[in-house]
Formats: C-alpha cells, structure tokens, sequence
C-alpha cells in the first residue's frame, strides 16, 4: 500500500539516481513524529524540519514533502477500509437478522399454507359426508410421526389415563394389543386412506416409499425403506426419539411394566416444542409457545398452568422468585425473538449500515410493546451494563431503587426494583413499577436481563407505597444481549407495559395507549444510547466547545431532569402550590423553598440548587393544539425566539445566576425581542437531539440600565424537530447559564413539550369497550377532528409550558405573578403560531389551495383596503370586491406575486404571507415562508432602493421600486418589472405589515 | 469490500421486502384460517343438529370468499 518514491539522489551524496528513497527506522519516527502533531506542515515547516533535525537533514525537501503526501494518502486509505470493515460487519450482523426472520416467516407462511389447505379439506369433507362428523378425534394411539396437535391431545389426556390404568397391568395390555392391531393395520394395511407422497423418486436412492392420509381424522403419514441394520439396533433407534426428532424435547418413560408375553409396556411422557406460534392458539389462548431463536435450557411453557398455585405459596422465597423469573425469562424471548406479540414493523426503517436497526411495534396486545433490535460495537456485559442503569438513556425515568439482590443459583441474580416516572405532562399523574429484574447468561453465551411486575397474580413480595404516583405494570419485558461474529453484540430491547390509561384524562389516553411513542422514548432510546456510547468510545463522534461527551450528556439529562421535575413537582422534592392572586387558574405556579432536596433520591440528582436564593417558583400550563405537527412548533419556537419571549424575563433569569439583585421585570412576550444567535454544542449520532448555546444579543430596555446590557446565554437542548420521525414528541428546553459555561452549572431549566396524541383509528379486533372509548373520544373534538382522514392530517398535540425562576423572600409575590402573566403571553404566543403553522387541508398536498382561516380572510382585507387608500387604485382591477370569501380567492389567484412582510424596526423582517404566484416565486410553502427573510431575498441594488424608498413608504404608505432581481428560497434568480411596497393598515389605522407585489416576474 | 457491501446492502433490501411480502402473506393467511375453522366449526355444530337448510349455499359463498382472499 505504501507508495515509494522515485528520487534523483544528488551526485554528490553517492547514490544512484532513480533508485527509491529508503528512510531510516529513526527517520519514519522522527516523521511520524511531526506527522502526529501536523500531518500538513508547511513548506516553512519542512525546511525547518530538515535544518533542525540531523536525523533527516540528509534528504531533499521535495522528498519529506512526498512522504508527507503519501502518509497522509494511507492514513486516508486505512480509515476508508476500517469504514468500509465497519459498514461490512454491520450489514452482515443485519443481514443475520433478516434471515432469521425470514426464516421464521417462511416457516409460518409454509404452516400456514398447510393448515389452510387441511381445513379447506375438513369443511369439504364434513359437507361431502356428513357421517365424518360423527366420528371425530380421539385416536390415541401412537404413530410413527406425531404431529404437533396430536401431542395437545395426549398431553391433556395423559394424566387421567395413568390414575385409571396405571395399577392394572392387565387393562394396560388389553390398550397395547388393541394400539397394536390398529397400528399394524395402518402400517400395511388400508386403515387409513393413503397416498404416495408426490416428489418421491423411484431410483435406488430413494429413501423409500412416503405414504401421507388423506380424509382421515387427524394427520398421519407412513414410510417404508430398507436399511443395513440389525432390527433391534433399528428399533433402539428409533425408539430414542429424542436422538432424530428435531421438535422434541423431552421422552420421559414414567414406568416400564413386562407385559407377560415377552413385549415390554412403557408409559411415556412426551414434549414437543410448538414449530409455530398459531400452531398452539387453537388449542390453548396462551401466548407461550412460539418459536425464538433462543431458547433458553430451563425455560418450559407448560408448566405456566401450574404455576400460579405453584408461587402463590412461595413467591416469598428465593425458589419462588426465581420460578417467576424463570417464567419471565421464557416470556420475554418469545417476544425478543419470537412471535408471542403480534408485532408490526415501524415504519421508516433503513436497510443500510446505518440503520438503527429493527424497530416493530404491538397490534392489538394487551398492554403496549415495542421491541428493537440491532447491532452495538460494544461487548455484551458493557451493554448489559449501560442499559441496566436506566436512568442514563430513559429521560423520563426519575429514579431506580434496587431494593434487594437475590443471587439466582444458576449464576443468575434476581433485584426487586422500584422504578419511578415522570407524568410528560401537567395533565396526568406520574407512573412507577415495582418489579422483578432477572439477569443471566444462558447457554449460547448470550447475556440476557429481563423484567416484569410483581403483581397480586404473580405473587412476590408488595412495593413500597406509592401515594402521588399510579401503579403501572410491566409485563415481560428486556433486553437479551448475542455475542456477534467480529466483535460487539447484537441487542434485542423488548417493553411492553401497561400504563393503566385508564386512570388517565380521556383526552391523553393516546398517549398511554400508544406503541409507537413507547418504542421512541423507551426502545429506541435504549438503543440509541447505546450506540452513542459505542460511537464515543470508538471515537467517532466529533464535539464541540472542547468538552467530553459525557460532559455535554450531563447537561442534556440536567436540563431534561430539571424540566420534568418542574413539570410534576413532587411533594418529596418540596413542591407546594401557590395559589393565584387574580383568581384564574389557567396557569398552576408551585414554589419550592427547599430546592436543595431537587432531584429525588438518585445519583443524577444535583446538589447544585442552594446557589439559588431563597426559593424556586414554576409556573405551567398544558394546551391542547389541533393539526400542529411537534416537530414544525418545536422548530419555529426555536428559531424564532423572539415571536414569543421577552428580553426582560430572559434578563431576570440569567441575573439570578449572579448575586447581584435585579428588579422583577414586568413580562411583555415580544415587546423588546432579541436578536438569538445559536452556537452548536453536540448532537446525538442520529441528530434527533441537540445542545446549544443561545446567546441572547444584549440591549438595554430602559434607560437608567444602559450600562448593564450584556449577552446573556442560555443551555438550550432541542429535540424531536425531525419531521421525518413518525408520531415522536418533540421538547424544547434551555436554562441560564453564566459565561463559565462550568461543567458543574447551576441549572434552573424551562421550556416546552409538545406530545402528538394519536388517535387509535383502528378499533378492529378490539373489544366493545375500545369502540366506545373511540366514539366518545370524538365526540369531544370539534367537528373537523371527528372528521380526521387517514391522511392524519387531523390530530391533536398537548403541549406542556414550565418555567422556573428564583425569587428571595420579599420577591415572592411579584416573581409569582410575572411569572404567572409570562406564561400566559407565552401560551397567546403558542396559539398564534400553530394557527400559522397548522397546515390547512390540502395544503400539504402539491396543488395549493387558498388558505381559509379567519386571519387570512382579515389581513387579505387589510391588504386590498391598504392598497386602494394609499394608491387610489384597486389591486383587483375596476371589479371591486369587499366580500371576504371573493376578495381571499382574487388575492390568491393574483397574477402578480403578493407577499407580506413583518414590520419590525429592529428584527429583520421575514414573510408572513404571500399568495400562490408569491409561493411559486419564492419556491416555498405557506408553512416555510416564515423562515424566509427579506434581505435573502432582494439583491444589494434591491435592498438600497428599498432602503431609499422606506421613509417615503411610511409617509405616503407606498413606494414604486424599479425592475430588478431577487432569489427565490432555493437559490434561483428570478427578475421583475417593478416592485410595488405599500404599508398595510389594520381597522385602526396602525401599521401591520409590508407588502410587496411583484409584477411580470419570472425567473432568469 | 466496497461492491461486497453494496450486495450486502442489496440482499438486505431484498430480505426485508421478501420479509415484508411473508408477513403480509401470513396475515392473510391468517384470517383466511380463521374464518375457514369458524364456518368448520359452524358446519360441524349444524350437522350434529340437522336443522338448517341452506348448508349447500352457505359453503359456495364462503369458498369464493376464501378464494378471493
């Protein structure tokens, strides 16, 4: 790979020209020397290299230059092949997955195919002759091959037939001649309606002659061959059946009685494994039995039935705890690997090596379930590890407490955990789990942790009380840890809970009820954690600001730990509420005077809070939002910081992180905006979260503070703003943070969450009750949400608003009541925007239709008015319309370009509105024209004609600009005839927008 | 390794559309059983207590149903 160089040696050093240059062992070291600290040094630098160091001052600059290339060329080589090493191993680990899946597929298709064949038949036959009915089942005797619903049979008859006979060799007999007969009638007989088997070859390598049934009650088939062994060796064979049938897994012989006549008579118990998971359904309604690619020794599903009894007694005792561990261990790989959910895959899913892996989600399961799968390049104990401490990835867990530790016997371990969970939002109560955790390896050497509740069912020890908190349940649930081919391990994450949504307002039962969002916070999270860490530690992932990435994760879990807090305020955390002063009660504030107690009984709990006076305050509310995607809102509260928050408020919060005192501003959302520039800190691997400084450009709002303005800076963390992710809830979060930016900063975060609340529209299968619970869900929404399409684009978000600040003593009540009046300018903000934001029906789709809303009917009025008052003439021609209806539908259709937008002396202004040709001109979207601002979109000599036209704009309300260019939102020049700016006036004669009408345009 | 990967990635792709087209497959297959075990039982449980009469057209319509399914 290394590329020698050709060097002409100069005569006088003694060498041959034309040979290549070999470098000493002290050379390449004293290179790679320089190469480590600069891989690209300067010609300056070479030469100095050469001059300073007697090691390499034999050789020509030209020469260290060319080894500089051709190191640099390696290294870029060696990286490509460890990526492409990379990329190979991750696709074959998921290719493995795949083909066991479709192995698994197959097999059910195949069984599927087979079943349906065979009942087609049986209904044919029972209408055929309607004597077969009346000779049904039994058939107890034992044939060569025993298929899968025979063995249920035997299995629930077995018990009765060995109490009845078991003491009576002589009835035992009497049953074996008659098995006898009846066998042997069949083996060479016609006792059964045979048929040869198709694909049977008749050379002498077949295997011999396959017969099949045909018509008879149950499956049978025959074989017949010759073999080159003794019969007895034959016999002893074939009678351990355990030594060629794959599905069996036990032949236990319960008693051998000599029958008198030579023979022998066995009693045997038998077990089969299920090949498929709807082989049993029909049988029994458990969900045990399913086929998984691991199967652990110890696990057996049929003894579930005795089990309850069996822990009832015991469950008290290690031998009791470990019996439902067991039990929860085989439940939880039936689903890991197996089918005993009914699991759809999500949607969105990548095949290539940077997939995240297999994510599928429950349908129609008691409880919601979620599982993922995928590959991690870390060892499986170091996985185990990670994902057991699940307070570092699950953002909405708020403690774990092990309560006890159990070693298991096997070299498992058993712990009783109680676990506690944030309520997302003001409108329900949080959850908790007390639960069994179980950990072990099994006997391929995969790690497995798996978990359920303790329940009154399951028996067990009780949990701790829980009183502000509803008991949820987690049924089987964990992650089971395979050892991969080439290093790291392959990761299966199953939960499956139920959240008790009933316990829930009606309107947020979606969210409990939601697979989806479950398999984002909680599955995927874990997953996603996981490869972050790995990603780190291989040191792939580039950071920011010079910090450690384990650094920039504790800000994120602060901020995110800090804003749930805010939003449930426990009483154990010193929450107490203060009750409001102007009687509404839109806006709920709590105040903490302890927050020292902050963060609950956990490790991630911060003792940083005393730093703040002498108390802390929330103020929040929740607001259901209709047809706002999370994500859109999200982003737009992101990037428009200044559509809703006041440089006052921002300044008092910051200021509380100093000692100095500063007056409680009174709050004015929007009145002073401030122009915010975001500074990157860190991203996840897959970019669905990001930290970020926001500096917030200092101004002085008043006068006698002149001298105090400053940038103040915020830790924000945004996430969820990828549209492209599926029914995702989307969070915006930040806190005041002083110029130190230490790594152990006080943090007092607010912000917002914004939780899609999915209506579950297919009620099929579901139980009477769900389809009430569906009717009478809509029947609370407004007409157009019981109207929602399965286009989805009607759906409701509730969105949860905290903020935090300090307060000293004597503050108490003014913070109090800014904040509470903050919040609720906040919440006018928030409806402003998603009526902006919202998309209209059909919007979304390629053809435009005029938008409806009463606000667009209104400004379109304001528009047209404006113009005929400053101009004298009509935008719409002699046919003059007032109506709005009409008016909205000319304006729309306008031949011109029209846009509107914001008048704001001192933020940029961006448009707020433009019609179809002005959407066309722009190449936007109603949605994202708000993002677009005037001074990108006119050339420098459009900007100064505008500039030198404003003041006359103001004056007489209306300007003419002389033809030029501009560029539309993707880059493309588009030229104009003339540019028409007139100032729109409200009712009241105020100013509201600009607009601009952009005749004859057309793009270069 | 490059044109390995890109037929890794192919194969892949195709795996999880065959995945896809079995489990749609299954499903199908599925609910064909389902209703075929209901009218077997049905027809079970009517031959047992001779009454009804329109068994013949009862069985026409179901298998064309299956069929279509």
């Amino acid at each position: 790979m290394m590329v020698h160089t050709m060097h002409r040696e100069s005569p006088d050093k003694g060498l041959d020209s034309g040979k290549y240059v070999r470098y000493t062992p002290e050379q390449v070291e004293a290179l790679e020397r320089v190469y480590t600290e600069c891989p690209k040094p300067s010609s300056l630098r070479r030469h100095q290299l050469i001059r300073e160091s007697s090691i390499l001052s034999n050789i020509e600059p030209k020469q260290i230059k060319v080894w500089f290339q051709n190191r640099r060329c390696r290294e870029k080589q060696r990286k490509e092949a460890a990526r492409l090493q990379t990329v190979n191993r991750k696709l074959n680990a998921m290719n493995k997955l795949l083909m066991e899946e479709n192995d698994r597929l197959q097999k059910q298709v195949s069984h599927l195919v087979y079943d349906n064949g065979h009942m087609k038949h049986q209904l044919h036959t029972v209408t055929s002759s309607t004597f077969a009915s009346g000779t049904t089942t039994d058939n107890s005797c034992e044939s060569v091959v025993v298929s899968g619903q025979q063995h249920q049979q035997q299995n629930s008859n077995h018990p009765q037939h060995l109490q009845r006979d078991a003491n009576n060799p002589a009835g035992l007999l009497s049953i074996a001649e008659e098995a006898l007969a009846e066998f042997l009638s069949k083996a060479t007989g016609t006792a059964v309606d045979w048929v040869q088997m198709i694909g049977m070859k008749p050379g002498p390598d077949s295997i011999g002659i396959v017969s099949i049934s045909r018509n008879c009650s149950g499956i049978a088939a025959r074989a017949c061959g010759l073999v080159s062994l003794e019969p007895m060796k034959v016999a002893e064979i074939l009678k351990d059946r355990q030594s060629w049938l794959r599905d069996c897994r036990c032949v236990d012989t319960l008693s051998v009685i000599p029958a008198g006549n030579g023979g022998t008579i066995e009693l045997i118990y038998t077990q089969m494994y299920a090949p498929y998971f709807g082989m049993q359904a029909s049988g029994t309604t458990t969900d045990n039995s399913c086929e998984s690619v691991v199967v652990s020794g110890q696990q057996h599903q049929q003894q579930n039935s005795n089990h309850p009894q069996h822990l009832q007694r015991d469950a008290n005792n290690p031998a009791g705890l470990l019996s439902i561990a067991e039990e929860a261990l085989a439940e939880f790989l039936s689903k890991a690997t197996g089918t005993a959910v009914d699991w759809v895959q999500m949607i969105g899913m990548k095949p290539g090596p940077d997939s995240i892996g297999i994510v599928s989600i429950s349908r129609n399961c008691s409880g919601i379930a979620a599982r993922a799968c995928g590959l991690v390049s870390l060892e499986p104990m170091k996985v185990a590890e990670i994902l057991k401490d699940r307070q570092s990835w699950l953002r909405d867990c708020r403690c774990v407490d092990t309560l006890s530790v159990i070693p298991a016997g096997n070299g498992g371990t058993i712990e009783l955990i109680y676990t506690q969970m944030y309520a997302p939002t003001t409108l329900a109560a949080a959850r908790d789990f007390w639960t069994l955790r179980y950990s072990t390896c099994l006997e391929d050497g995969s790690y497995v942790v798996c978990e359920r509740s303790l329940t009154s069912t399951t028996g067990g020890p009780n949990g701790p009380p829980s009183s502000s908190f509803v008991r949820a349940e987690m049924r089987p649930s964990g992650f089971l840890i395979r050892p991969c081919d080439g290093g790291g391990s392959i990761v299966h994450i199953v939960d499956h809970v139920d959240l008790d949504a009933w316990s829930v307002p009606e309107v947020m039962r979606p969210l409990y009820e939601s697979s989806k969002i479950l398999a984002q916070k909680m599955t995927v999270a874990a997953l996603r954690h996981v490869r972050q860490i790995a990603q780190e530690t291989s040191g792939e992932v580039q950071y920011g600001g010079g910090r450690q990435p384990a650094v920039l994760r504790t800000f994120s879990q602060k901020l995110c730990r800090g804003f749930n807090d805010a939003v449930n305020g426990f009483v154990d955390d010193g929450w107490s509420p203060l009750g409001s002063n102007d009687g509404a009660e839109d806006i709920s504030v709590m105040i903490n005077l302890s927050p020292g107690k902050f963060g609950g009984p956990s490790h991630y709990g911060s003792s940083f809070l005393p730093s703040f006076g002498s108390g802390v305050l929330c103020a929040k509310a929740s607001m259901l939002l209709e047809n706002v995607p999370p994500a859109v809102l999200v982003r737009f509260l992101r990037e428009h910081r200044s559509e809703w928050a006041d440089y006052g408020v921002d300044g008092y919060a910051a200021a509380s992180l100093r000692a100095s005192p500063f007056a409680v501003p009174c709050a004015r959302a929007g009145g002073f905006p401030s122009n915010q520039v975001i500074l990157p800190l860190a991203q996840t691997v897959e970019h669905e979260e990001f930290l970020e400084v926001v500096r917030l450009e200092g101004h002085a709002y008043s006068p006698e503070e002149m001298g105090l303005a400053r940038d103040m800076y915020l830790l924000q963390l945004c996430s969820g703003v990828d549209e492209n992710v599926v029914g995702g809830c989307a969070q915006l979060v930040f806190a005041p943070i002083d110029e130190s930016f230490a790594d152990d900063a006080p943090l007092l975060p607010s912000g917002f969450r914004v939780i899609p609340l999915e209506h579950k529209s297919t009620p099929n299968g579901a139980s009477g009750n769900r389809t009430l619970d569906l009717a009478s869900a809509l029947e609370g929404s407004t007409r157009q949400g019981s109207e929602a399409g399965p286009n989805g684009c009607n759906f409701r978000s509730v969105v949860t608003i905290a903020f935090q600040f300090t307060f000293d003593n004597h503050t108490r009540d003014s913070v109090a009541s800014m904040a509470r009046q903050y919040v609720r300018s906040i919440v006018g903000s928030i409806q402003r925007v998603a009526l902006a934001i919202a998309p209209r029906p059909g919007s979304s789709i390629s053809s435009i239709s005029a938008p409806t809303s009463p606000e667009a009917l209104t400004l379109v009025r304001w528009i047209s008015r404006s113009y005929r008052v400053h101009t004298g003439a009509n935008l719409f021609g002699s046919d003059s319309q007032t109506s709005g209806d009409t008016l909205l539908r000319q304006l729309w259709s306008h031949t011109d370009a029209i846009l509107c937008c914001s008048l704001k002396t001192n933020a940029s202004p961006v448009f707020t509105f433009a019609n179809q040709t002005g959407l066309d001109m722009l190449e936007t979207t109603l949605v994202a024209l708000q993002d677009i601002m005037l001074d990108k979109t006119l050339d420098e000599s459009g900007r100064k004609a505008l500039c030198s036209e404003f003041p006359k704009i103001m004056q007489q309300g209306y300007a003419h600009l002389p033809a030029g260019v501009c560029a539309s939102s993707m880059g493309r020049l588009v030229s104009y005839e003339q540019a028409t700016v007139w100032k729109v006036l409200e009712d009241d004669e105020s100013n509201h927008c600009l607009a601009f009408m952009f005749v004859n345009w057309s793009f270069v | 390794m490059e044109r390995l990967n890109s037929k890794l990635y192919v194969e892949n792709c195709y795996i999880m559309k065959e995945n896809e087209r079995l489990r749609k497959k299954a499903e199908l297959l599925n609910q064909e059983n389902q209703q075929l075990l209901f009218q077997l039982k049905q027809r079970l449980s009517k031959t047992k207590n001779p009454n009804g009469s329109n068994n013949d057209n009862d069985i026409c319509s179901s298998s064309s149903a299956s069929g279509k399914s």
